[in-house]
């Protein structure tokens, strides 16, 4: 069966609930309706009260842990790890411990992929945030990555910067703001990325000039290595950057 | 910001490239209210240079206008090079810039002895000091300590520093005199038991004293140059592993020779990099995998084996260990599989409780066995291919790409912590 979810992890939770009660096994779980025979599908409607009463239900039958690891199965770019996470759950709730590190286990095994890519680009990319100072006194950044990892960045920046700022992920077309008290989600309904430079507070082209300066002068250059440069950096990751390859 | 800065910046980090440390880590700094920063324990990559080093840090000199001689440095003052020094004001703007807009975790400060080392050392106290107390700068500090500075003030800068390091510059005395006239090595030791005394004292007072300031919290490094001077490698790690055991540094950071003068006390070619690259793997053998010196070398022989990495040297030399069942081995067993690092072991110790690990099972947790499945068995089966004697299996594990070599040492590429134990 496959079972199409509104994408919220309150949802997602809800789901996991209607599966567990009537032993379903689903094929797939999406939140994106593609051409599917519509006889294969079933909605599912989130339900916060579901959904609460899961999140406690999770963490007394196994642990914390559990739970966080089904929240980064969640923010996996890969929609096939919701089936296999849900297993796990099902299998940790079962066992009544956590069984993450079984990775004879398929399913564990493949959510534990899930989980060390999910884990190892967030923390790739609290070095690759850019902040431009804009005119209005605050940063502001831009990222593209693979998998959704706001909100596993939000307490590194909170603790990092008391500043305003915002950091923008332009694959999901939504941001964090940190206003110095709170940090708030918000979606971005337009943006074009080439303007943000009309907003850019008059010291900002300055240091951006520095860094790119320093950027360059500190490479040795009979050392030469552009494919490991790259291994560490893919392309696609440069886009946002203030310094060149 | 003026013009000039950008002119001294590319000075003055264009002089501190050739500095081997990129580390940042190992402390856990956290910001306060109207503080700028935190330090994550583990270390963060900002970019990547074009030689494909990691950078983390804004590494710069305070000063390339050297006073001193040394043969081996291209700001020597017998140098006819480009000299320049920033003010201290110049530096704590540029942190504080950059940090903000998070294209560095911190500052790394070194510096050519200008005037004098008190002096020096005075200007490089008042950047951090300024950076600490004034701007409330809460990333890391890295600081060079400069050899023959008042103790006094090598003390004041500890507090504000994360780690300082006192750089050995060469494995031997006879060689710093032959090629560094004016260092010698009380100049250099002496500031190390200092700086590590100071870090001593600190810690018995924390557990008296609830606010107790820290005092260089993540330790002391230092570094020196391979391939300038005569002694081998089997001398240099027996030297490390001192300074480890004795003077209780955090790291030692080995630099392959690049000849950047004409001098007639120096050798005629740079130093391998390979050379490099195997001291940091023996180094991260005793220093992380309790192995001890001696296991590494061959009795007679005082070179590491530049063909292949020394764990796998030493499994060579020791085949009677092996083969060794994973599902039953114990840790410190597992990591001495060439090829099974402390990720990899923690992997299969955490999944042979629920069943019995075969091959694939290794394969499909990402267990590089390349290497180790010539040193192991799965339940009872062996999977490598037969070999007749240790030569035999050397050339069968050894990297293939000889002396042609692509990777840096992993130690320049990703600051501690993070993610480089695979490797070995
Ligand atoms: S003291 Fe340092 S900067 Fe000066 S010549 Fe010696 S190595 Fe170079």
């Amino acid at each position: 069966m496959i079972i199409i979810y509104d994408g919220t992890f309150s949802g997602l939770l809800t789901l996991y609930y209607g599966l567990l009660k009537n032993n379903i096994n689903p094929l797939l779980i999406t939140k994106n309706r593609k051409n599917f025979l519509s006889s294969e599908i079933k909605y599912t409607k989130t339900d916060s009260l579901i959904s609460d009463y899961m999140f406690s239900y999770i963490k007394d039958k196994t642990d914390y842990d559990v739970l966080r690891n089904i929240y980064l199965g969640y923010l996996s770019k890969d929609e096939n790890v919701l089936v296999n996470t849900f297993n796990y759950m099902k299998k940790s709730i079962i066992s009544k411990k956590n069984l993450i590190k079984d990775l004879s286990d398929y399913d564990i095994l493949k959510l534990n992929r899930s989980i060390r890519n999910t884990e190892g680009e967030a923390h790739r990319f609290l070095g690759l945030v850019r902040f431009r100072r804009l005119n209005d006194e605050s940063y502001y950044s831009v990222i593209n990555p693979d998998n959704d990892i706001l909100p596993l960045m939000a307490g590194h920046f909170k603790n990092r910067l008391n500043e305003k700022w915002i950091i923008h992920d332009i694959n999901r077309n939504y941001c964090l703001i940190y206003d110095k008290k709170n940090i708030n989600y918000y979606k971005v309904d337009r943006f074009e990325y080439g303007k943000l430079v009309e907003a850019y507070h008059e010291e900002e082209k300055v240091y951006q000039n520095l860094w790119n300066n320093y950027h360059e002068s500190i490479a040795i250059k009979e050392r030469e290595n552009r494919k490991l440069q790259f291994q560490f950096i893919p392309v696609r990751y440069w886009k946002y950057l203030i310094e060149k390859y | 910001m003026n013009m000039e800065v950008i002119e001294k910046l590319n000075i003055l980090s264009g002089a501190a490239k050739y500095d081997v440390s990129c580390s940042s880590s190992g402390v856990e700094r956290k910001g306060g209210n109207n503080s700028v920063g935190n330090t994550s324990s583990s270390g963060i990559c900002h970019s990547w240079s074009s030689d494909g080093r990691c950078i983390s840090l804004l590494k710069i000199l305070y000063s390339n206008d050297c006073i001193f001689d040394c043969a081996y440095c291209i700001n020597r003052k017998s140098n006819d090079v480009k000299r320049a020094s920033f003010t201290p004001a110049e530096i704590t703007e540029l942190t504080i810039g950059f940090y903000k807009r998070n294209y560095i975790e911190g500052l790394f400060l070194s510096s050519a002895i200008i005037k004098n080392p008190d002096h020096t050392m005075e200007m490089m106290l008042k950047v951090v000091k300024t950076l600490r107390t004034v701007h409330r700068f809460n990333g890391y500090i890295h600081l060079k300590a400069i050899p023959g500075a008042d103790a006094k003030l090598l003390r004041e800068a500890g507090f504000y520093a994360d780690r300082m390091s006192v750089n050995i510059e060469l494995p031997s005395e006879e060689s710093l005199k032959k090629l560094a006239p004016q260092k010698n090595k009380k100049s250099i030791l002496l500031p190390m038991k200092n700086l590590g005394d100071g870090a001593l004292e600190i810690c018995q007072d924390k557990k008296k004293f609830r606010n107790t300031p820290s005092f260089i919290p993540a330790g002391q490094s230092t570094q020196l140059i391979v391939g300038a001077s005569p002694e081998n490698d089997f001398t240099i790690m027996k030297l490390s592993d001192n300074l480890y055991k004795s003077y209780s540094l955090k790291r030692v950071y080995y630099s392959a020779f690049v000849k950047v003068n004409e001098d007639n006390r120096l050798p005629d070619k740079n130093e391998k990099m390979v050379r490099e690259h195997r001291l940091y793997q023996a180094d991260w053998l005793i220093r992380v995998y309790n192995f001890n010196v001696n296991e590494l070398f061959e009795n007679s022989k005082k070179f590491l084996d530049y063909d292949i990495d020394p764990k796998s040297f030493w499994a060579l030399n020791n085949l009677n260990y092996f083969p060794i069942e994973i599902n039953s081995a114990d840790y410190d067993t597992l990591i001495r599989i060439p090829g099974i690092g402390i990720k990899s072991a923690l992997r299969i110790i955490g999944a042979r409780k629920y069943s019995v690990l075969d091959f694939e099972n290794l394969k499909s947790f990402g267990v590089v066995l390349k290497r180790a499945k010539y040193f192991i068995t799965c339940k009872g089966k062996y999977y490598g291919f037969i070999y007749k004697d240790a030569g035999d299996l050397k050339n069968m594990i050894k990297d293939k790409k000889n002396g042609l070599f692509i990777k840096l040492p992993y130690e320049k590429n990703l600051p501690e912590v993070y993610g480089n134990d695979n490797y070995l």
